[in-house]
């Protein structure tokens, strides 16, 4: 595994902070444990399943201003910034690792357990919710019918 | 013939062009040109950052404080700042005498052409006839001190010229000419008050582990714990761009130096670092985020 690489001098006014703890986003395993579940909930907001266009459109219909609620963006789940970058960056990784082989030996260390990181919170995320077989959006599992094409399920 | 964008010039000629109290000036700020290491201090100076204010992200940069840096660090002159001498009678054909007393108590003198007179520079000989008092180009009245006397805004928007340069936007689909080894980049640039838009960067097709080293280095941000906004800090990314474009380049056109065409080895050395990381960017977005039109 690559030895980490120490960018503290290249942080721009690293000291005009030092009051409060500067850490690269990579190697602060604590917060990106508390980010991840945050960002995937975004994501899948993000993508704007049926169930998201419907609540979106109801809450449109009952604002005193349409017009202004349809141009405020919707972030449900502020990420700080440092955290998008790096989750993104081990996502593309993963959808990396489904085309290309490449070993422990290519990554470094934070990207190691930021990736088995994702995987676990990736496989909580699915033991919460399930994607519709017939219009493939995404449901809590305890739903019994589908948010978006409104199947019943069992 | 496009003429070739000059990677070593003697200087840099900046013309800005502005408004002040209702009037329309036009100044000029000569630069060397900027080296890696005048970008690097431009770049940590900047001071990215980004915060969450309510629902908003918002970025953040001390564009003030890095262009003054950069544009002491560079400049060489500056023409068109007249500063009104005190009015002298002892004018006669060959011209007037004016005196300027600088902060260090030490006067000034200088003829100034008449304004019928074809000498001088295109700057001074406008205000010259519009004023009676003769004027002195701002660094001769004020050798020692003119860098720190001119407005900051004006230091901003010479720099801002002065780092200029985009991927050309062709704005239409063309035929797909693949070569599996290599990209070529098109870039777009501004120097001396003109475009130049011929500007080809033949690079490497990046391997595997290059983009995964593009991605990690784009991708690393530090976080300031605690801030009530959630505070990331963006580090500057020109030390590793210009390192990926030393090792992919492999031709470039529309640049010369000395006169002659560039070669890699020039582009290598010469090759300003803003170009170099607009290069590398291009390169490594494969993404188009513009949507197709309906039924194209």
């Amino acid at each position: 595994m690559k030895p980490s690489r120490d960018r503290k001098e290249a942080v721009p006014g690293f000291f005009q902070y030092r009051h409060m703890p500067i850490i690269e986003a990579s190697r602060d395993l604590t917060s990106l444990e508390r980010f991840l579940p945050l960002y995937i909930e975004s994501a899948t907001a993000a993508a704007e399943s049926g169930l998201a266009s419907r609540r979106k459109a109801l809450r449109k219909s009952a604002a005193l201003n349409p017009d202004r609620f349809a141009s405020v963006p919707c972030s449900l789940f502020p990420i700080p910034y440092a955290f998008a970058l790096w989750i993104g960056h081990l996502g593309w990784l993963e959808r990396l690792s489904g085309g290309v082989r490449f070993s422990l030996d290519d990554l470094t260390l934070e990207e190691a357990r930021g990736l088995s990181l994702l995987r676990q919170e990736r496989e909580r995320f699915w033991q919460s919710h399930a994607s519709c077989p017939v219009c493939n959006s995404v449901n809590l599992r305890t739903a019994t019918f589908c948010g978006s094409c409104g199947k019943e399920w069992k | 013939m496009e003429p070739t964008f000059d990677l070593n010039p003697s200087a840099i000629s900046t013309p800005i062009s502005f408004r002040e109290g209702g009037r329309k000036f036009r100044v000029l700020h000569s630069f060397r040109p900027p080296q890696f290491a005048d970008w690097m201090e431009y770049e940590m100076k900047l001071n990215r950052s980004v915060e969450i204010v309510g629902s908003q992200t918002r970025f953040d940069q001390e564009r003030a404080e890095a262009a003054e840096a950069i544009w002491d660090r560079i400049i060489l002159n500056v023409e068109g700042y007249l500063i009104q001498g005190t009015p002298n009678p002892s004018r006669d054909r060959e011209g007037a005498v004016s005196s300027v007393t600088d902060p260090q108590g030490t006067e000034k003198r200088s003829v100034i052409p008449r304004s019928d007179s074809d000498e001088g520079s295109a700057f001074s000989s406008v205000p010259c006839s519009l004023s009676p008092v003769p004027s002195l180009e701002l660094p001769d009245a004020l050798p020692d001190s003119w860098r720190q006397r001119v407005p900051l805004l004006h230091k901003m928007a010479a720099i801002q010229l002065l780092a200029q340069v985009f991927p050309s936007d062709a704005g239409e689909t063309e035929l797909y000419r693949f070569d599996p080894d290599r990209i070529e980049v098109h870039l777009i640039s501004a120097r001396g008050g003109r475009e130049h838009s011929g500007l080809v960067h033949t690079l490497q097709r990046p391997t595997i582990r290059q983009q995964k080293e593009f991605s990690r280095v784009v991708s690393t941000a530090f976080y300031v714990r605690g801030s009530r906004t959630e505070k990331s800090l963006l580090p500057s990314r020109l030390r590793e761009m210009v390192r990926f474009y030393d090792e992919l380049v492999v031709a470039v056109r529309g640049y010369s130096l000395n006169g002659a065409p560039a070669t890699r080895e020039d582009a290598i050395k010469w090759m300003d670092a803003l170009h170099k990381q607009t290069a590398i960017s291009a390169l490594f977005s494969f993404e188009d985020s513009t949507p197709e039109p309906d039924g194209a």
